[in-house]
């Protein structure tokens, strides 16, 4: 038995020693080691595959592996406390959405705000839009506005309680003083089998999720809650258009913890800016139905600052 | 066929921490504020937990008032458990298993690893030095290419020694 | 038909066999190693397949897929550790064989009924896509319900003779589930004021958990006990070999199992899991001799195992046709699409027909060569039962830890893994079944929020679960399964009682 006691310990020490001084070998350049970059949403969400389309290019601009690691639950809010909780070296990085950084922290208390965070850049703002299917007797807004006016309490729409699209929609109800129910849902994908299968009337959602189904005419657009009209779907009106000033754009952007050294937050803001003007990255995520919508950190900032602004006296208890 | 009150046997401690922990759960979700249409956030959770304690409570019962011809006969105490008895082995593991959890963010991945393995294979009665090093070292290793390399996957990094 | 053969033509090319191939053995490995899961290996291979063609990308991505699907039965058979929560329900029976000596007829039945549900579901995706998506889209929240109660009450099926242990189990399950983020309305509940647990439990911790490590915590009281079997195992021997009697009890089984498969596979939400599970229950519950399940009866594996892998191809149905993917493997191959260009929906799957010729041809492929390939491994994965638990069980502690850290990158749920393979442990040992607690986890969200989304539909009557025709089907379907059930269970325990009367008669 000692012998194996002696063994044993033998062993434990061989690679402690190995480690230490390869460890004190290793230069202190920024990046010097792979990076994590938290997606706060499931794999295959519509903020992961952006993420995991930006890991490979801006691993390349950092000389460095970006690995994604999804870190969901919690409305988002167990990635990003997860991604402030990391040592402040810049190796944690977080991608960052209006859900996790801006509606759950407003609505519940989870430990952190919007301003723990230092901005690198905003990516993508994406455009949302009130889908109906393709036979519904709505060709437009005013339509749809009479004809829920005309029946309160009749229709259903579904949305994923408290993210954008909802409070967007919440918006529009309350301009036009409407009584429509909302049917809570689990996501854009289970909105959309909802809405092809009858069980709500309208849908406020991303167009990326429902792009595929209105090129196939299967569903139709009443309105885009955008400033102007998205390229990609030209033939869409706007709300504003139509006579209703309701906006919602959610953002995906990246972001670290306040406390990060400024010269890695140079290094990552040059590197992201660098990685969203490349035009092959630009077609690769514009192919997701999201268009790259590039704001340098301070526009990036300034633009939470007015979400949480605008969103605390409808979310905060 | 004899019913009577028996000693506390393992369904009996069971059934008693079922009715613990729901009875914890039911104060938690008392304390929620709930909201919903129809059916709230709390219905669904305080009616499980409501059935659990009834459930447990029909066990708690049920354990005491059994014949003793029932029960399940203790295990066969001939067996050759080793040197020490199973409740102390499985002890040993779940320990070791959170040392290794709790070492994993300070050694790193390949040590904290290696050095559980070592002391698993003990556990499990293995006493050859060699196979046990190929395997504290082997596995590890595969693992670490395989994610870190190759998949760009993280695991975790020493930050002892960082 | 033209179409088929010049998608026949993209796919029998080398380099994409070669692809299918090679995701067919990750496949396989990782769904057979517990503790590594099939969504993980989808999610870590996905950038991989970002450099490579797109049919080459989602070729290797259906071949993890499907491999990943069927390699889990390996490990539920040869060591009792289900590598994948879908192979929960072919342990049942397979290990039973296992330690009578016969793991390759279970391995044979299980390899033969994935085959035969995977091909099925690949004729259903190619043949009756349209069809099966619609009969999807009818499913609402109140026919999500009724299924979700359906399923529940094969909670009992699976607990015969242990009736209260088997409903504590599964309630607890259900309980478990609610944890976390309420999905109706994003509040947390049940949170014990611990942050971590805002996001609920792990499901992936608590199946490694309850399955990989409670066993392992089974066998370290035994350290001296060897392997499941000694001496070299040859899957000639007649004990290896499946009977023709082995086919007769299979295949009517096989014949109900896949086309439900298919069905659950369309339905966005189910999964493989569920399909097993329904499978199997189903089949206890039809059987003339529902005492041999559980016992070794083979028409039990090809229950859980036409099942789970009929859902394969069938999970693409709704991704194809209504741009819904159909559980969380084909959401994250959602983004395997995307990268190339190509968004899953009706647009692509009316306009690029080209394409989704060679992804349908690609599919049978796929199948065909997981059969050739499964077989092929079969007498190396058998010799999994000679390795001594000296080294089995040691790796799988370390598979699962990691596993579960890789996949939620989480301290606390790994932790929660260790939590559950003690209480695992506990409920083996007095004989809790532990099946019907991952039944009612899986199930708990389905029916919380299909009851929840109904009434708000209704305002609030209970009307909408009768008044639509598939909801009031799956609800009689429900109590009929409870009447059998328990008329089944009652007569047990008069005879019990009976034989403990007669005993207890004979003393003076």
């Amino acid at each position: 038995m000692t012998k194996i006691r002696k063994f044993f310990f033998a062993l434990a020490i061989i690679p402690v020693v190995a480690l230490m001084t390869l460890t004190g070998a290793i230069a202190q350049m920024y990046p010097s080691k792979p990076l994590t970059l938290i997606v706060t949403w499931p794999a295959g969400g519509s903020t992961d595959v952006i993420a995991r389309l930006l890991a490979e290019p801006l691993g390349k601009e950092l000389g460095q592996p970006v690995a994604v690691v999804n870190r969901k639950g919690g409305g988002g809010s167990l990635g990003t406390r997860a991604a402030l909780d990391a040592p402040m070296d810049g190796y944690t990085i977080l991608m960052t959405t209006s859900g996790n950084h801006i509606l759950t922290p407003l609505k519940k208390d989870v430990g952190y705000r919007y301003d723990d965070f230092e901005p690198i850049g905003q990516l993508v703002a994406a455009t949302l839009a009130l889908a109906v299917q393709a036979d519904s007797p709505w060709q437009n807004l005013d339509d749809m506005i009479q004809d829920v006016q005309a029946n309160p309490g009749k229709y259903n729409f579904g949305a994923v309680p408290s993210t954008m699209p909802h409070l967007t929609l919440n918006g529009l109800i309350s301009a036009a003083e409407l009584d429509v129910v909302h049917i809570p849902m689990q996501g854009g994908a289970p909105g959309v089998k909802a809405l092809l299968g009858g069980d709500i009337a309208m849908l406020p959602a991303n167009l990326s999720s429902v792009a595929s189904n209105l090129k196939a005419g299967k569903l139709r657009a009443l309105a885009v809650f955008n400033a102007t009209r998205d390229p990609a779907f030209a033939d869409i009106a706007t709300a504003e258009e139509q006579g209703y000033a309701v906006y919602g754009n959610p953002f995906v952007g990246l972001a670290v913890a306040k406390g990060v050294p400024e010269e890695v937050l140079d290094r990552l803001r040059a590197a992201l800016s660098t990685v969203a003007s490349d035009p092959e990255f630009q077609a690769k995520v514009a192919t997701s139905g999201a268009a790259i919508t590039y704001l340098p950190p301070d526009e990036f900032g300034a633009i939470w600052a007015r979400d949480w602004g605008n969103f605390e006296p409808i979310l905060k208890p | 066929m004899k019913i009577g009150f028996r000693e506390l046997n393992g369904d009996s401690w069971v059934a008693l921490g079922l009715i613990a922990a729901n009875a914890m759960f039911l104060r938690d979700l008392a304390l929620t504020e709930s909201e919903g249409a129809y059916v709230s956030t709390t219905t669904l959770p305080i009616a499980l937990s409501a059935s659990l304690i009834v459930l447990g409570s029909v066990l708690l019962v049920w354990s005491l008032l059994r014949p003793a011809a029932s029960r399940p006969s203790p295990p066969d105490k001939v067996e050759d458990f080793g040197k020490y008895s199973p409740v102390v082995r499985v002890s040993v593991v779940v320990a070791l298993t959170i040392a290794y959890i709790a070492a994993l963010p300070w050694f790193g991945y390949f040590l904290a690893s290696g050095a559980y393995l070592g002391g698993l294979s003990l556990m499990y009665g293995n006493r050859k030095p060699l196979p046990i090093l190929a395997l504290m070292v082997g596995l590890p290793l595969v693992l670490m290419l395989f994610f870190e390399k190759y998949m760009i996957v993280l695991l975790p990094s020493a930050r002892l020694f960082e | 038909m033209e179409l088929l053969l010049s998608g026949l033509a993209q796919v029998l090319v080398l380099e994409t066999m070669a692809l299918i191939a090679t995701g067919l053995i990750i496949g396989i490995i990782i769904g057979a190693i517990p503790g590594l899961n099939v969504p993980l290996a989808v999610a870590i291979a996905l950038p991989i397949t970002f450099g490579m063609t797109p049919i080459g990308g989602l070729a290797m991505l259906v071949g993890i897929y499907k491999g990943g699907t069927y390699g889990g039965s390996l490990s539920a058979v040869l060591i009792n550790v289900p590598g994948t929560p879908a192979a929960a329900a072919t342990a049942q029976d397979g290990i039973a064989l296992t330690r009578a000596g016969k793991a390759g007829k279970a391995l044979k039945m299980s390899l033969y009924a994935s085959v035969i549900g995977g091909i099925v579901s690949d004729f259903a995706l190619i043949l009756f896509a349209i069809p099966v998506a619609s009969f999807a889209l009818s499913i609402g929240p109140p026919e999500t319900f009724a299924i979700g109660i359906f399923a529940l009450t094969l909670v009992g099926v699976l607990s015969q003779g242990n009736m209260l242990k088997g409903v504590i189990a599964g309630v607890l399950g259900l309980l478990l589930s609610t944890f976390g983020v309420d999905p109706l309305t994003g509040d947390f509940r049940l949170t014990l004021g611990v942050y971590n647990l805002s996001g609920g439990w792990s499901f992936i911790a608590l199946v490694i958990g309850i399955f990989a490590i409670a066993e392992a915590l089974v066998k370290v009281e035994r350290p001296l006990q060897e392997q499941v079997m000694v001496g070299k195992v040859r899957l000639s021997d007649p004990e290896h070999r499946l009977t023709a009697e082995d086919w007769r009890r299979s295949l009517p089984v096989i014949a109900r199992s896949a086309p439900i498969g298919v069905l659950i596979g369309s339905i966005p939400g189910l999964g493989a899991a569920v399909s097993a599970y329904l499978n199997y229950g189903i089949t206890r519950n039809l059987s003339k001799t529902p005492e041999r399940f559980g016992k070794g009866a083979i028409e039990g594996i090809a229950a859980a195992e036409s099942g789970n892998n009929a859902v394969t191809s069938a999970t693409f149905i709704p991704l194809l046709t209504l741009g819904v993917p159909g559980d969380v493997i084909t959401a994250i191959m959602l983004g395997a699409f995307i990268v190339h260009g190509l968004i899953p929906g009706p647009a692509l799957f009316e306009q690029n027909s080209s394409f989704i010729a060679a992804f349908f041809v690609m599919f049978v492929v796929a199948t065909m060569l997981h059969l050739v390939i499964a077989r092929l491994g079969m007498p190396l994965f058998v010799q999994a039962t000679r390795i001594s638990n000296k080294y089995l069980f040691p790796s799988i502690m370390v598979l699962g830890v990691t596993g579960v850290y890789v996949t939620t990158n989480s301290f606390f749920d790994v932790f929660t893994m260790l939590g559950f393979g003690l209480m695992g442990y506990i409920m083996l040992k007095l004989r809790f079944p532990v099946a019907p607690l991952l039944i009612g986890f899986i199930l708990g969200p389905l029916i919380e929020i299909g009851l929840r989304q109904s009434v708000i539909m209704s305002r609030g009557s209970i009307d909408i679960f009768f008044s639509r025709p598939l909801a009031a089907l799956f609800l009689a379907l429900a109590a009929g399964s409870v009447i059998i059930v328990g008329l089944r269970e009652w007569r047990e325990f008069r005879r019990a009682a009976a034989a403990r009367g007669t005993k207890t008669g004979e003393k003076p």
